[in-house]
């Protein structure tokens, strides 16, 4: 837990910063890649479960 | 605000609160759909413009993601909120890793009659839809892009049973 002793404004800092170099590091986005990768997140996109109310996980975990 | 125009044709997806489109500047352009402001945590499911941007704010703010407004498309009953925002390339984090992200920044997870939502009091900042499809596991650890932020008010704490821990 690296953030243990961290104020809520350093760990909002260091958010921002990784997340900055996440962009300067990773691959060149290109439309292809982005396609690929809307079909990925599409295949997990339809499981809201954590919006359900507890009794409707419930029932349908059961169905 | 201005209003914008959105790009051509239909976006590469849609999901419950957004039309997105690829563009070519690494980034995505976003909005919301016509009439609506995405979602609330809540009894009230919708939220209005203020809401909406509240969020973003807050996003931008709290999580470090470059959530920028781009202006208003339409108007009246059809308008919509354009933002655009970094493509991360990367894929569904799992649920385990979200639950290790959020402890990590001190919320808490709370099973609610609204669903599952992570709170953290020291601030009062709610985050719900804390989901694999809206968080991306990319080459520098997890990028929430599409979570719901908010700052609860006491009677949606107390409508959630939402307590507040003892000092």
């Amino acid at each position: 837990m690296p953030f243990t002793s961290s104020s809520l404004e350093e760990i909002s800092l260091a958010d921002r910063e990784r997340l900055a170099r996440m962009v300067r590091e990773q691959p060149t986005v290109t439309r292809e890649a982005w396609n690929e990768q809307v079909k990925l997140f599409e295949k997990v996109g339809r499981d809201t479960e954590s919006s359900l109310p507890f009794w409707r996980r419930f029932w349908k975990s059961r169905a | 605000m201005n209003q914008v125009e959105l790009p051509a044709g239909f976006g590469q997806t849609r999901g419950s609160e957004h039309e997105v489109w690829f563009a070519s500047d690494g980034r995505v352009i976003k909005a919301t759909h016509p009439g609506e402001f995405g979602r609330l945590f809540g009894p009230d499911r919708f939220a209005t413009l203020d809401q909406y941007l509240e969020r973003i704010r807050l996003t931008v703010e709290l999580f470090g993601l470059d959530w920028q407004i781009h202006g208003l498309h339409g108007s009246g009953r059809n308008t919509r909120v354009v933002t655009s925002q970094p493509i991360f390339l990367g894929k569904p984090a799992t649920r385990q890793e979200i639950a290790d992200f959020m402890l990590e920044r001190r919320f808490v997870l709370h099973r609610t009659r609204f669903g599952d939502v992570w709170y953290r009091s020291e601030d009062n900042v709610l985050v719900a839809d804390a989901e694999p499809k809206n968080v991306v596991h990319g080459v520098a650890g997890l990028a929430p892009i599409d979570v719901i932020v908010c700052r609860p008010s006491e009677e949606l704490l107390q409508l959630s049973a939402i307590t507040l821990p003892s000092s």
